[in-house]
């Protein structure tokens, strides 16, 4: 025989042998094991355990971890590699004034030397960029081609290569253009020119600059800056730039080298969380009391294409309950998680943030949606433990009733409950007895009432006296006799009658009531 | 009682139902999409801000957002998408929609892109100018959809212009056919003292176009006809140019060659006017402001003018039913004749709608702002009315014809205008250079 088949019929056996007390607590273990487990899955569905708000904050926090440490650890790289440049910069710089035998400062309007300085650095400029994994590289010189100009003041010479295409940054399509430098060096060199190309920087689009240059020598080791956002004029894009200064052995300001970050590289290459995570933002960017800076910094959407596309405006920052931010500009809001990150060393640690955010909508959409789902679980689970209880009672019950129902009609009938069974077979038992003593019973009263017959006319008297409940010394008074003549007469009349007591008299005299009483309802119906 | 319960359940199981079927688009849960375009790579882009109008108003009434991650040249989306197709190393995620020439539909398989008719109802589709919407559809399907139309013209550096005109006496009207330009281009280059007058960044077109024109064959089964005569006195002009200095064969586009003063003037798309400066630049950082001058592209004298119709459109990935709607809405939304003709206006493009069109060519209520805008409106309307259009073919591996004709041509004039000599005749070098071209084109 199938195991399985032998392990039900053996239960089913057992079950039939259960009592009553076995019986129900079985149902109840199997009721509360089922809506145990209902529950237990519910729960893990829903994960009702956690708050939905503090789910979404530790899912944002985590988030806000990984995004933070991964971009702490890209701008320490890229400074690294920043801080590189400038030395092997400077030491080019300096082998060339060793060669030609004049001071940087008489580098100005010689357009030779400068053409030499930028062909002997361009190699170092190339490979820094493709090595600090960035958009673009820079390096400006602290010196002018065209001193006469009138706008020479603010005009330094120098190199500014870029990415042209950055969805695709990959050793194959490497290609860059031509932003700052000498137009024949680029050329010489194969790349596009940039449409906004200029054969010098204007550092009054580089406000940093000047905040580099008067750092003083002692503390220009490892010193660089990351600069808020600034717009490439002309063009839709922006970026920010990892600036480091180059200064000679003796002190001298050379100018500064560095890497360009663009908005759009930024995004395509730091993308915020997984793909799991739709609608999520990280920015990173300024600081200012309860204000957070988007133009200031750089954004990034999900893994998902998820971006949300933040203009310049700022966003004011609200705590709610839950570690939670709301961040709210004048036409957006979102909610997330907030920390701060140092990106440049001082004296220019600017007070940058790292924010990890997503719309209000989601967020409030995110709730609702976990509301409605332990809704809908409650409504489920109510409805469960109705159904189970209500098979359970209409298993448990109906035996009851059908044995009940088949005692009343005088049927004997197994339950398959131990107690019950025994209850009926045992009123079954006693019913037999009471009618087999009540068939005994009857005809000892027809022998008393056949016997009233045998009894004298003086006998007679005094029974019809017992029958109106006169006692024994009123019936002696009634028919002027003495006690001891009515005791007489009891025991001929007990004698003939057939009874040993006066209980036993006085029980068949109620009979005889009653059953004449019967006898003349019947007679007149 | 059983019934009841029945009852019951049926409604349990419709109000789960309805409860789980979500819309297609959820405000709350937006839609984003990668765009891959070409509107301004390197300079202010209007389709950005187009873009960022759209996130904010329709798309995040609807739920959609449209998220550009690579802008640059139509040249550069198709070996990019091309290597997202062929899923080469690096290549990266494809993108959800770009701008698509055919040739790169062909390239990256028709199959796998959306049809737009199965999304956009005809009679909206209607609504658009059926030449631009016939060049957008292979094999009876509309793969790529017309979002603005440009053509080629001539920009001519108005500051320099003026000079060498007062000074030799050629003016703009030379410029109207091939032989008055080649002619000035001669005479710039002694004026200039050695100075290349034209920059064109697409010789092929200059073929193409003037092919058709004169009545002969340019590619015949997908392979250049050398033996085509009006092909060979096309090369003949063109190789003695180039070869005598009066070309600029320098790399990239003519926008550069104008501001560094290497080019007098540039035939390229009408779109480029976004990538011009205002000024040249010089050596010593000396700069002369850069006024230009627009005019419809030279042809050759007997012929009649032919505008080549140019502008990617737009293409869209198939297979998810979301992004596809949300395309969808975006499409229709950019080509609204409000939407499209100020952006077509400050692009240089055309506009894609038939009654946007006949409002463009007929002037009316045109929001040109600035004076080139004003300049470049004025030429491309003209261009429109005067010349008939002509669409490049477009057949499996015209996109690699194109790009080898490109590479091959610079290649061989560069190597020729270095060992230029002035004893050899012109004749002689315009066939060694034919010969050479064409074994390297094999």
């Amino acid at each position: 025989m199938n195991p399985l088949k032998e392990l039900i019929l053996n239960m089913q056996m057992r079950l039939c042998c259960l009592d009553l007390r076995s019986r129900l607590y079985m149902y109840i273990a199997v009721l509360v094991t089922i809506l145990s487990s209902c529950i237990c899955l519910l729960v893990i569905f829903i994960d009702i355990f956690t708050f939905p708000k503090d789910a979404i904050r530790n899912e944002l926090e985590k988030g806000l971890n990984a995004y933070k440490s991964n971009l702490s650890s890209y701008f320490s790289n890229t400074a690294a590699h920043g801080i590189r440049f400038s030395k092997i910069s400077v030491y080019e710089i300096e082998k060339l004034l060793e060669k030609k035998e004049i001071s940087f400062s008489e580098i100005a309007n010689n357009s030779v030397i400068i053409d030499t300085l930028q062909k002997n650095i361009y190699d170092l400029l190339y490979r820094s960029m493709i090595l600090a994994n960035c958009s673009g590289a820079f390096i400006i010189f602290d010196t002018t081609i065209n001193t006469r100009l009138p706008d020479a003041a603010d005009s330094r010479s120098g190199m500014y290569l870029k990415l042209q295409n950055l969805r695709t940054p990959t050793p194959e399509n490497y290609e860059m253009f031509w932003v700052r430098g000498i137009a024949h060096i680029g050329t010489e060199n194969g790349h596009f020119f940039h449409n906004k190309w200029e054969l010098e920087f204007s550092l009054k689009k580089l406000p940093f600059y000047r905040h580099l240059k008067n750092i003083h020598p002692s503390h220009s080791e490892d010193v660089y800056f990351v600069t808020p956002r600034i717009k490439l004029p002309g063009t839709w894009e922006s970026m920010v730039f990892l600036c480091v200064p180059l200064v000679g052995s003796n002190g001298e300001f050379y100018g500064i080298c560095g890497f360009e970050i663009s908005t759009m590289y930024f995004k395509l290459a730091h993308k915020a969380g997984n793909g799991d995570d739709e609608c999520v933002t990280g920015l990173v960017a300024h600081r200012q009391q309860q204000w957070l800076l988007p133009g200031t910094g750089l954004e990034s959407g999900s893994a998902s294409g998820y971006y949300a596309g933040l203009d310049d405006t700022p966003l004011r920052v609200e705590s709610l309950s839950r570690g939670l931010n709301r961040y709210v500009s004048s036409n957006r809001v979102f909610i997330g998680v907030e920390s701060p990150i140092t990106l440049s060393p001082q004296p220019f640690g600017e007070n940058w943030s790292v924010a990890y955010f997503i719309p209000e909508s989601t967020y409030t959409a995110r709730l609702n949606e976990c509301y409605i789902k332990t809704a809908l679980a409650c409504t489920i689970f109510i409805l469960v433990a109705l159904a189970v209880s209500y098979l359970l009672t209409k298993r448990y019950v109906t035996p009851l009733l059908n044995g009940i129902e088949a005692a009343k009609k005088g049927a004997a009938m197994q339950t398959n409950i131990v107690e019950i069974d025994e209850l009926i077979s045992h009123l079954s038992q006693k019913d037999k007895v009471n009618a087999a003593t009540a068939e005994a019973d009857m005809s000892g009263f027809y022998q008393f009432r056949e016997n009233i017959k045998k009894l004298s006319q003086a006998e007679r008297l005094v029974f019809d006296l017992y029958l109106k409940d006169y006692s024994a010394q009123k019936i002696a008074d009634t028919l002027f006799i003495s006690i001891h003549t009515v005791k007489s007469h009891n025991r001929n009349i007990y004698a003939k009658l057939g009874v040993s007591s006066r209980k036993e008299l006085m029980l068949y005299i109620r009979m005889l009531k009653g059953h004449c009483g019967e006898e003349r309802t019947a007679e007149q119906e | 009682m059983r019934s009841h319960w029945r009852i019951v359940i049926l409604l349990l199981l419709v109000m789960t139902l309805v409860g789980c079927e979500k819309p297609l688009l959820d405000p709350a849960r937006p839609v984003s999409l990668t765009f891959w375009h070409v509107y301004g790579s390197v300079a202010d882009s209007p389709m950005n801000d187009l873009i960022t109008r759209f996130n904010q108003t329709v798309g995040r009434e609807k739920g959609i957002i449209i998220n550009v991650t690579s802008m640059f040249t139509t040249t550069s989306i198709h070996e990019s998408l091309v290597a997202t197709a062929r899923a080469r190393p690096g290549a990266g995620p494809a993108p959800d929609m770009f701008m698509a020439y055919p040739r790169d539909v062909l390239a990256i398989g028709p199959e796998r892109l959306l049809d737009w008719r199965s999304r956009i109802s005809p009679d909206r589709l209607g609504e658009y100018v059926p030449a631009f919407l016939d060049e957008g559809t292979l094999d009876g399907r509309l793969l790529i959809l017309p979002i603005a139309k440009s053509t080629s013209a001539l920009f001519v550096n108005d500051t320099i212009f003026e000079e060498f005109s007062r000074d030799t006496g050629i003016d703009y009207a030379s410029l109207a056919t091939w032989e008055g330009l080649f002619k000035a281009a001669a005479v710039y280059y002694q004026w200039s003292g050695g100075k290349a007058f034209l920059k064109h960044d697409d010789w092929i077109h200059y073929f193409l176009l003037n092919t058709a024109a004169l009545g002969g064959t340019f590619l015949k089964d997908g392979v250049i006809d050398q033996n085509d005569q009006h092909f060979q006195k096309l090369w003949n002009m063109l190789a003695k140019a180039a070869v005598a200095g009066h070309i600029c064969l320098m790399d990239g586009y003519a926008t550069t060659a104008m501001m560094t003063g290497e080019a007098l003037c540039g035939i390229e798309s009408s779109a480029s006017i976004l990538y011009y400066k205002d000024c040249m630049t010089f050596p010593d950082n000396t700069r002369k402001p850069l006024r230009l001058r627009i005019l419809p592209v030279p042809y050759f004298k007997d012929t009649s003018p032919l505008a080549i119709q140019r502008g990617s459109g737009l293409a869209v990935y198939a297979g998810d039913a979301r992004k596809e709607l949300a395309a969808s809405i975006f499409a229709e939304w950019l080509t609204e004749t409000e939407v499209n003709i100020p952006f077509v206006v400050q692009t240089g493009y055309l506009p894609v709608k038939s009654i946007a069109y006949e409002q463009f060519l007929e002037k009316k209520q045109i929001p040109a702002n600035t004076e080139r805008e004003k300049e470049l409106y004025g030429a491309v309307s003209e261009i429109y009315q005067k010349s008939d259009f002509y669409i490049p073919p477009y057949f499996p591996g015209y996109g690699e014809v194109e790009k080898k004709f490109r590479s091959v041509l610079r290649k061989i004039f560069q190597k020729y205008r270095k060992s230029y000599k002035m004893t050899q005749t012109d004749d002689t070098i315009a066939d060694t250079m034919l010969a050479e071209f064409m074994a390297n084109m094999d």
